[in-house]
């Protein structure tokens, strides 16, 4: 391999992009942790209403609250959330498919058939069946989310490490006494982990979007705390008169959402030997 | 100069009565009118069940009772032509108008009366409200078109509950279709329900007041959306939306020359429901310091965009009983804070407030009073509850703290009287004196006693009274004579017209 043709993931505009837009995003988020322009939750009913202006860079909404800070804070949620549902989808869900692809016949039957039903179900759907039993709040939606994502990282880590038993190295390692734990742990995941990542920042998208869609329907993140997908849908009735109610928040989803999947698209890219070659020789 | 100001005179006088009489245009007949409604009726009789939403397309349009509410909230003759009260107050004889016809052909007379009134009180009809009908002995036909009513007790609510939308009279030959298709002998007859979407009523061409009514046809749409039912409007798809237009958007149309809003009250009194019986709300100093602490001129401002009447007490200002209260608790968060450390919470306490999801305005006013209460340390946690869950937990249960909620039934201060009602308020003081307002005859000593409650509850601070929610029905500007005020739960389009 010549030098210019050197690995450097910021080759990759995609990539670069997503990663960018993210590391903002992550940074705001930590940001507001500690310090945000106004208190997020405090009302000022004098302060109503107030186009975007030096003092409220983004405007206030019906309450008098600065709009900034709770996007602010919404930021954190969201990343929480997309944290916590991707972590519980990619734990069980790993957990799950490695089961199935290791001992097959009925194990990978039932495993999959119940993946398969959770599947069917929309995404937002299921999670708004799992909200309602469990009722609402922003710990229950992220449970829900996270259940949703169960059955995708099931699948994809049954299919993919299927092929990778059969490989040679597998059979040397068994051939050498290591347990099946240890194959598994150091042979089958480090071997199929770049879709499992993929898969996990796409999904992250997937759950921010989620999580706004709970919030809008009411079953998410609890007044008064911010939350994009609440603010859009308290903003829903002011549109006419107070556009920037909704636009910000809206955006806010908007670029988490692109960011996200162009992290995950260019990933994909990178770390995909096929594609990868393929852009190479173009 | 005495004669140029006689000349003047007579002069003014004819241009005032000119400009009065082209303001007040004459109604014109004919036109259709499509009216959005936010909730689809779960049936049409208004006997057996409570929505709110059943009345508003058939009360006075379609089945009347022998007397109605009118727009200004008074008792007036619907069927009855007269009524008149015995000596004693138990003993009301009703004369009966003539001539009335129900939609299918039958005539109406005291059997349909009689046969109306024993439906309701027979308990296998399931009434919706048959604390309405307790105090009836029995009722008599006198003749034809004459009807006696025989109480066990005098009831000075009778003739109002008489007038409401669960009295109307039933035709007894169509009673058992009443809920899918009533044949009553309003001004307009009921055509077609098409679940899901429209329901369709046309003019009832027998009907026994001559010129009444001026449309050929009225449907009500079911459209649920707010924003559906404002895109609808301005699309020319509908031409009222008689209910629940959120006040910025009534704002907003107000702009708007082709269109109207009338800003007017209606019998929804919003409150902020305490459960009496949980600690620490069982404290009437709790209660007090929560009334000093809401703000209700700022709650009605920001919640409200400034519509809807601020009260002090459970009664709206259309009730004639109506007197001015807000001034009890003025809005002093000091004291609020010293009625709390005398009750012993310096440091105020934390609690939960459940808002029912479906409604901007209690979602609103509560996320208000959450804040307003937080700055005298009462720490609320705000948990918005789906419609069906709020009515079982909260208002069947009464597992709550806190909640909002509009009550929409006009003259429904005896609630109160109620102990086990969901905000478990029990004062012996005031089922008494309820007992003697409905049972007082002369009607200034019971306009004393229904003041005296009003006060009681306002003392007790037992819910947090916030204000009446406006009517706000929007409309085309050619809609002439809509309802201002709603002092009923009722779309009366009966002398509605169109301008031509």
């Amino acid at each position: 391999m010549s030098r210019e043709k050197r690995f450097s993931p910021f080759r990759n505009i995609n990539f670069t992009m997503g990663l960018w837009i993210t590391l903002a995003i992550l940074l705001i988020a930590l940001l507001s942790l500690g310090y945000t322009p106004f208190d997020p939750n405090r009302m000022n009913l004098s302060m109503r209403f107030q186009a975007p202006n030096s003092n409220h860079w983004l405007g206030t909404d019906q309450y008098g609250r600065d709009i900034l800070s709770r996007v602010m804070k919404g930021a954190v949620n969201s990343m929480i959330v997309g944290v916590v549902a991707v972590s519980i989808g990619m734990g069980f869900g790993i957990f799950l498919g490695s089961l199935a692809a290791f001992y097959k016949k009925w194990v990978d039957e039932t495993i999959m058939r119940i993946s398969d039903v959770l599947y069917g179900f929309p995404a937002v759907l299921s999670a708004i069946l799992i909200t309602s039993i469990l009722g609402p709040g922003v710990v229950n939606s992220m449970m829900a989310i996270g259940i949703f994502n169960i059955p995708i990282f099931a699948r994809l880590t049954r299919a993919t490490s299927l092929s990778v038993w059969e490989r040679d190295f597998v059979a040397s390692a068994k051939a050498i006494g290591r347990s099946d734990a240890e194959i598994v742990w150091k042979h089958i995941l480090p071997n199929i982990l770049s879709p499992l990542i993929v898969q996990g920042t796409v999904q992250f998208a997937i759950a921010i979007l989620a999580e706004a869609g709970l919030s809008y329907l009411g079953l998410g993140t609890q007044p008064p705390h911010a939350s994009w997908g609440r603010m859009l849908q308290e903003a829903q009735t002011f549109m006419g008169t107070s556009p920037w109610l909704a636009i910000f928040p809206g955006c806010a989803i908007a670029l988490a959402v692109l960011g996200f999947n162009l992290l995950g698209d260019g990933l994909r890219d990178m770390l995909d030997p096929k594609l990868a070659r393929i852009q190479q020789r173009i | 100069m005495k004669k140029f100001l006689f000349f003047c005179s007579i002069f003014l006088t004819f241009a005032i009565l000119t400009t009065v009489t082209s303001a007040q245009q004459k109604p014109v007949s004919g036109g259709s009118l499509i009216i959005a409604q936010g909730v689809e009726p779960p049936g049409l009789d208004p006997t057996t069940a409570t929505s709110a939403a059943i009345p508003r397309v058939v009360y006075t349009n379609v089945l009347e009772g022998l007397l109605k509410i009118d727009r200004n909230g008074k008792v007036v003759p619907a069927l009855a032509k007269d009524y008149k009260i015995s000596r004693d107050g138990k003993e009301i004889t009703f004369v009966l108008e003539r001539g009335v016809k129900f939609h299918d052909g039958k005539p109406f007379d005291s059997e349909d009366v009689k046969f109306t009134f024993d439906r309701l009180m027979d308990p296998k009809t399931g009434t919706a409200h048959p604390e309405y009908y307790k105090d009836i002995d029995s009722v008599q036909v006198v003749d034809s078109h004459t009807i006696m009513f025989k109480l066990k007790n005098v009831n000075s609510m009778f003739l109002f509950n008489l007038a409401r939308p669960d009295s109307i009279i039933v035709n007894r030959q169509a009673v058992d279709k009443i809920k899918s298709m009533p044949v009553g002998t309003g001004p307009f007859k009921f055509v077609e329900w098409v679940r899901g979407d429209h329901i369709t009523l046309t003019k009832f061409g027998e009907y026994y007041r001559k010129g009444i009514p001026y449309l050929d046809k009225v449907t009500f749409k079911f459209i649920g959306d707010p924003s559906a039912q404002i895109a609808s409007l301005k699309a020319g798809d509908i031409d009222v939306i008689a209910y629940d237009v959120s006040p910025e958007n009534a704002s907003l149309l107000e702009k708007d020359p082709k269109f109207k809003v009338l800003n007017g009250y209606t019998t929804t009194e919003v409150i902020l429901s305490t459960n009496n019986s949980r600690k620490p709300f069982n404290d009437v100093r709790v209660r007090r310091a929560m009334a000093y602490a809401i703000d209700r001129t700022a709650l009605i401002k920001a919640a409200m965009s400034g519509y809807g009447i601020p009260i002090g007490s459970h009664m709206d200002p259309g009730n004639p009983h109506y007197i001015d209260l807000t001034s009890a608790y003025p809005y002093n968060p000091e004291k609020a804070k010293q009625l709390l450390a005398e009750a012993g919470y310096p440091n105020g306490f934390e609690a939960v407030i459940k808002l029912p999801e479906r409604f901007a305005y209690a979602k609103r006013t509560g996320e208000i009073i959450a804040d307003m209460l937080s700055q005298v340390g009462i720490k609320l946690k705000i948990e918005l509850t789906e419609w069906g869950q709020w009515i079982d937990r909260v208002f069947k249960n009464a597992d709550f703290d806190l909640t909002v909620i509009g009550h929409a039934e006009p003259f429904d201060i005896n609630i109160y009287a109620n102990p086990k009602y969901y905000f478990r308020y029990d004062n012996p003081k005031f089922q008494e004196t309820l007992k003697k307002a409905e049972s007082e005859a002369n009607p200034k000593t019971q306009r004393e006693l229904y003041i005296t409650l009003q006060k009681t509850i306002t003392e007790d601070a037992v819910n947090g009274f916030l204000y009446v929610l406006p009517s706000l029905p929007t409309m085309k500007k050619e809609v002439m004579n809509w309802w201002k005020d709603y002092p009923m739960t009722a779309v009366d389009v009966t002398e509605v017209w169109i301008q031509k």
